[in-house]
C-alpha cells in the first residue's frame, strides 16, 4: 500500500530527473561527447531559479534564466576543448569546478537557498505530485519535440553529424568546433532547465545538489535506451526511452528504500543497477549472438555503424 | 582549375621521426582533367591529397582552387570547392544518421545552413531518383540508417555525396582498395559515369596501374614526396603496365615496390 | 508487443500515479481523535548525512521518543533514513508521507526543507538547525517546529575577547565549509561583534576537506586566535586544525565543543536530541499542536580545556 502511495513522488521526480537525462543525452549519445559539466550545471539552474524567485521574480523568467545560464556553462566546456585543445572529460571537470565557485556567489556565499511555494507560484512542488507529473509531462513533451525539429533543421543535422562522423562533417563543410560548442550549450541548458525545476519541486537549491548527478543521467540513459532501442531506435523514442530510465530508477529507490535497505546502501544500488543494464546487452552479445538465426531482410547483417540511436 | 605550387610538407621535423612527405611538388591540373596518381607506399600521394583538403597546413607553397587561393583555408571552409572519398568506407558517412540526411548534409556543402527543414520532400525525391542510379537497390532505403549497408554501398553514396553539387575538384583516395572485386568494378564504372556526366576534374590514387591507365586521361607518378612521371593523352592511352614500370625505375632510380608490380 | 506491453504499463503508471491517494492533504495535523486513541504511532527521521553530531541528535531523539511513549504503555516505531546527501531528501521524504507517518523529524537544514515542502499537515519537527527563521526566510510552516543548535554569539564573543585579552587591530580567522548551510550565518554574526570592537575578522572558508591544512596554515600564520563555527564538517576533521594552531600557540574557541578548542561554550547534539524528541512524544499523544510549539534552544554550556590552556599560556577565570 505505502509503495502505491511512493508512486505519484517517484514519478514526479523520475520526470525531473528524466529531463536531465535528455541533456546527457545530448551531449553522451548524440554529441559522443563525455560531458561532466552537468554536476555543475544542474545546481547552476537550480541556484539562478532559486534566487531569482527569492527577489520576487516571476517563475517563468527564473526557469527560463536557469536554461540559459546552463548554456553558458556548456559553452564554456565547448570552447575549452575546441579553442584551447583541452580534453573532453577535463573540460568538463574544470568548468565543474569553476562552477562551484560561480554557484557558491550565485547563492550569495550561503550553501542553500529556500524557495517559498507560499510566496512563488511555482510550476512544480512536493506538495502536489500529479500537477507535479502533469507539468513535468508537458515539459518533457515540449522538449522532445522541440529537439526533435531542431535536429532536423539544416543546423540541426549537422549538429548530429558531428557526434556520428567529424571527419566526414568536415569534410563537408561543417565548422565542427562551432557545432561541439553549440552542442553543449544546449545539452547544459536543458541539465539547468532540470535543475530549476528540481529546485522549485524540492523548495530549495543546495550547493550540493549536483553530486552524482551525471551518475543518474547515465543511468536514466542505459535503463531506458535498453528497453527503446529494442521497440524502435529512433531518436524521438529514444527520449521518451531515456525519460522512462530516470523514472523506473526512482521507482527502484522508493521501492527499496521502502523495503527496508538502508540508504547507505543506495550509491552502491544506484552503481550496479547501471552496471547491469550496461552488462545484460553486452554479455548477450558476446555469449548468445550464434545461437540467433539471422532473419532474412538483411537487417542484422551490419558492417560497422552504430548500434545507438 | 588546380595549381599546386611548390608545396612542401615535413612531418615531425627535427625529429627521429622527420618525415618529409612531400619535397616540392609542382601540379597543373586543367578544367576537367581525370588524373590518377600512383606510387609506392609513403610516395606522398595520400598527403597530396590531404593538403589539397586542408586537414593541415603545408610548410610552404601554395595551392589554388580554380584561381582562389586555399592554402591558409581550414578543411571545412575548403570543403565548398571540393568532393572527397576516402579510402575507408566508414569514414565518408554518419552510420546513426539516414541516407537521407547524408545526402542532405552534402546538398548544403558550402551554403550557410539555416534553422529551416534539413530534408524537404523534394528533395527525397531527387535523391530516390540519384540512388537509383547507382543500381544498388538503396533508392527504397532512404529513411534506412547508413551503418546498415554494406561497405561498397556506403562507399557509393559517398560518391555520390562528393558529386551532388559539381564540385569544382573531386578527390578520390584509393576508394576502390577496401572493397571487393566485383563492388570495386562497380563503384569505378560509377566514377567514370558520373565524372563524365559532370565534367568533373578528378584526382584518383589507385595502387591499381591497370585502373589507373584505363581511367582518365592523365596520369601522375610519385616518388619520395615529388612528382615524377606525367602522361596524358594519346600517350597514356596507349600504355602498357610494362612501360609504365621501366618508366618508374627510370624515373626512380631502380626504386621499386611489390605493391605495384601486383597491380 | 514489447511495444503494446510498454505503453499499457506506462499509461497503468500514470493512471496510479495521477490518482493515488496523495496523503499530503489526508493526513490530519495532531487530531485529537487519531492521536489520543492510537496505541501505536509511526515516526519516520531523515538524517542528512553522517557526521557525529547529527547522529546524536538521532539517538538522543530515539531515545527521549521511545521512553515518553512507552511510558504510557504505547508503542512507536522509528524508521530512521540517512539520505547522504541533499538531493536525496526529497526521496526519504516521499516513503515517509507515502507511509503516512504521523510525525517527521528533519536532522538538517535540506531535510527540514524538503519535509516542510512534501507536507503541510504532517507535524515536522527540525533539529540540528541554526536558524529556523532565514531558512524558511521567516514564513516558518505552521505545521514545523524543532529545535535549534544555535549559541549566544555575543556571550562568545565576549567569553573569547576577556579570556584572550584580544585588542581592536587584532586579526580573528573564523573557519568554515562552504558546503555547510548554517555555517555562513555563524560567521556572519560573529564578526559584526568582534568589529564592534575594532577587532579585523577574516573568514577562511574551504569545499573539500584536503583544504584543510593549507588554509589551515595559512589561518595559523595570520591570525591572534581562531574561532569556529557549528561546522560538522570541520568538526569530524579538527584534529589537523588543532595540531597546526597549537603548533603556532593560537589558540582556538569552537562552538561544537571538542578536542581541540581552549574553551567552548556549546550545547551537546545529544541533549539536544532529546528535547526534540520530548516535543515529538507531546505532539503525538495530543498533549499539544504544532504549532503552539515554540523553536527550543538549549542554554549552552562553558568548558575549558585545562590542558590547553595550559599549554597556551591561558588563564581560567574562576567562575
Amino acid at each position: 500500500m505505502a509503495f502505491i502511495n511512493a508512486l505519484p513522488g517517484a514519478v514526479a521526480e523520475g520526470l525531473i530527473w528524466g529531463l536531465m537525462g535528455i541533456g546527457v543525452y545530448l551531449s553522451y549519445k548524440l554529441l559522443n561527447f563525455a560531458d561532466l559539466t552537468v554536476d555543475g550545471s544542474i545546481v547552476t539552474g537550480a541556484c539562478v531559479c532559486a534566487v531569482m524567485l527569492a527577489g520576487g521574480f516571476p517563475v517563468w523568467l527564473s526557469v527560463i534564466a536557469a536554461f540559459f545560464a546552463g548554456s553558458v556553462a556548456g559553452f564554456v566546456t565547448g570552447l575549452l576543448h575546441t579553442a584551447f585543445g583541452v580534453p573532453e572529460i577535463l573540460a568538463g571537470i574544470l568548468t565543474q569546478l569553476m562552477l562551484y565557485s560561480v554557484n557558491l556567489a550565485i547563492l550569495g556565499g550561503k550553501s542553500l537557498v529556500a524557495i517559498n511555494p507560499r510566496v512563488n507560484n511555482l510550476l512544480v512542488h512536493m506538495s502536489n505530485n500529479p500537477r507535479t507529473i502533469i507539468v513535468m509531462l508537458i515539459f518533457v513533451a515540449a522538449t522532445i519535440i522541440g529537439l526533435w525539429l531542431f535536429f532536423y533543421t539544416e543546423f540541426g543535422l549537422t549538429i548530429k553529424s558531428t557526434g556520428d562522423n567529424p571527419n566526414m562533417s568536415r569534410a563537408q563543410g561543417v565548422n565542427v568546433k562551432l557545432t561541439q560548442v553549440l552542442g553543449l550549450a544546449l545539452s547544459n541548458g536543458i541539465v539547468a532547465l532540470s535543475g530549476a525545476m528540481l529546485a522549485q519541486y524540492k523548495g530549495s537549491a543546495n550547493i550540493n545538489d549536483g553530486r552524482g548527478a551525471i551518475v543518474i543521467g547515465l543511468a536514466a540513459i542505459f535503463i531506458g535506451l535498453s528497453v527503446s532501442l529494442k521497440i524502435k531506435p529512433n531518436f524521438v523514442v529514444s527520449m521518451i526511452g531515456v525519460v522512462g530510465g530516470g523514472i523506473v530508477y526512482y521507482i527502484v529507490y522508493n521501492f527499496v528504500i521502502l523495503l527496508g535497505l538502508k540508504t547507505d546502501y543506495l550509491k552502491m544500488l544506484s552503481a550496479i543497477i547501471v552496471a547491469v543494464f550496461l552488462a545484460v546487452p553486452y554479455l548477450k552479445k558476446e555469449h548468445f549472438t550464434r545461437q540467433r538465426k539471422l532473419p532474412s531482410n538483411g537487417i542484422n547483417t551490419r558492417i560497422g555503424g552504430g548500434e545507438n540511436a | 582549375m588546380l595549381r599546386i605550387t611548390n608545396l612542401h610538407k615535413t612531418f615531425n621535423p627535427g625529429t627521429i621521426n622527420a618525415n618529409t612527405a612531400l619535397d616540392g611538388v609542382d601540379l597543373h591540373l586543367n578544367d576537367g582533367d581525370f588524373a590518377s596518381v600512383i606510387g609506392g607506399n609513403g610516395a606522398g600521394k595520400s598527403t597530396l591529397l590531404n593538403a589539397i583538403a586542408g586537414v593541415w597546413k603545408p610548410d610552404c607553397g601554395t595551392i589554388e582552387i580554380d584561381g582562389v587561393d586555399v592554402t591558409q583555408m581550414p578543411e571545412y571552409r575548403r570543403a565548398k570547392y571540393l568532393g572527397r572519398v576516402f579510402q575507408d568506407p566508414m569514414m565518408g558517412t554518419a552510420p546513426d544518421m539516414e541516407i537521407a540526411e547524408n545526402l542532405a548534409i552534402a546538398a548544403r556543402r558550402g551554403t550557410r545552413r539555416r534553422f529551416v527543414w534539413g530534408v524537404r520532400r523534394e528533395e527525397r525525391i531527387r535523391y530516390k531518383a540519384l540512388l537509383a542510379t547507382l543500381e544498388l537497390g538503396l533508392e527504397d532505403r532512404l529513411s534506412h540508417k547508413v551503418g546498415l549497408l554494406s561497405g561498397g554501398q556506403r562507399q557509393a553514396v559517398t560518391l555520390l555525396m562528393a558529386t551532388l553539387n559539381r564540385p569544382k575538384l573531386l578527390l578520390l583516395d584509393e576508394h576502390t582498395a577496401s572493397l571487393d572485386p566485383k563492388t570495386a568494378l562497380k563503384v569505378l564504372e560509377l566514377t567514370d559515369q558520373i565524372v563524365q556526366q559532370n565534367k568533373l576534374t578528378t584526382l584518383m590514387i589507385t595502387h591499381n596501374m591497370k585502373e589507373a591507365i584505363a581511367h582518365g586521361n592523365r596520369l601522375i607518378m610519385m616518388h619520395g614526396g615529388r612528382i615524377i612521371v606525367d602522361v596524358s593523352g594519346d600517350e597514356k592511352k596507349n600504355l602498357t603496365v610494362k612501360q609504365l614500370l621501366d618508366l618508374f625505375t627510370q624515373a626512380s632510380n631502380g626504386a621499386i615496390s611489390d605493391r605495384m608490380v601486383l597491380g | 508487443m514489447k511495444k503494446i506491453l510498454s505503453v499499457i504499463l506506462a499509461v497503468m503508471l500514470l493512471a496510479v500515479s495521477l490518482t493515488a491517494c496523495d496523503n499530503k492533504s489526508d493526513q490530519p495535523a495532531g487530531s485529537s481523535d487519531t492521536e489520543s486513541t492510537a496505541t501505536s504511532y509511526t515516526v519516520g527521521i531523515c538524517q542528512l548525512m553522517v557526521h557525529d553530531s547529527l547522529d546524536q541528535a538521532t539517538q538522543g531523539f530515539i531515545d527521549a521518543l521511545t521512553e515518553e511513549i512507552e511510558a504510557v504503555g504505547k508503542e512507536v516505531d522509528i524508521d530512521t533514513q540517512v539520505a547522504g546527501e541533499a538531493n536525496l531528501c526529497p526521496t526519504v521524504i516521499n516513503t515517509f508521507t507515502a507511509k503516512q507517518v504521523d510525525l517527521i523529524m528533519a536532522n538538517a537544514t535540506p531535510a527540514l526543507l524538503a519535509a516542510a515542502n512534501a507536507t503541510t499537515s504532517i507535524p515536522v519537527l527540525g533539529t540540528s538547525i541554526t536558524d529556523y527563521a532565514d531558512t524558511f526566510a521567516g514564513d516558518i510552516p505552521d505545521n514545523v517546529s524543532g529545535t535549534s543548535d544555535a549559541v549566544p554569539f555575543a556571550e562568545q564573543a565576549q567569553m573569547m575577547i576577556d579570556t584572550l585579552g584580544l585588542v581592536a587591530g587584532d586579526q580573528v580567522g573564523v573557519l568554515y565549509c562552504t558546503n555547510e548551510s548554517n555555517s555562513l550565518i555563524q560567521y556572519e554574526a560573529v564578526k559584526e561583534l568582534f568589529e564592534a570592537e575594532g577587532i579585523v575578522v577574516k573568514a577562511y572558508t574551504f569545499s573539500e576537506t584536503t583544504e584543510l591544512q593549507t588554509i589551515s596554515n595559512s589561518m595559523a600564520n595570520e591570525c591572534k586566535a581562531v574561532y569556529i563555527p557549528s561546522d560538522n564538517t570541520v568538526a569530524a576533521n579538527d584534529t589537523i586544525v588543532g595540531t597546526i594552531c597549537t603548533e603556532k600557540n593560537v589558540p582556538i574557541y569552537t562552538s561544537y565543543g571538542g578536542d581541540i578548542c581552549y574553551a567552548s561554550l556549546s550545547i551537546s547534539y545529544y541533549d539536544l536530541g532529546v528535547e526534540t524528541g520530548k516535543m515529538a512524544a507531546q505532539i503525538l499523544l495530543g498533549e499539544k499542536d504544532i504549532s503552539d510549539i515554540e523553536i527550543l534552544t538549549l542554554t549552552p554550556t562553558v568548558t575549558y580545556n585545562e590542558e590547553l590552556c595550559a599549554q597556551l599560556g591561558i588563564e581560567i577565570p574562576v567562575n
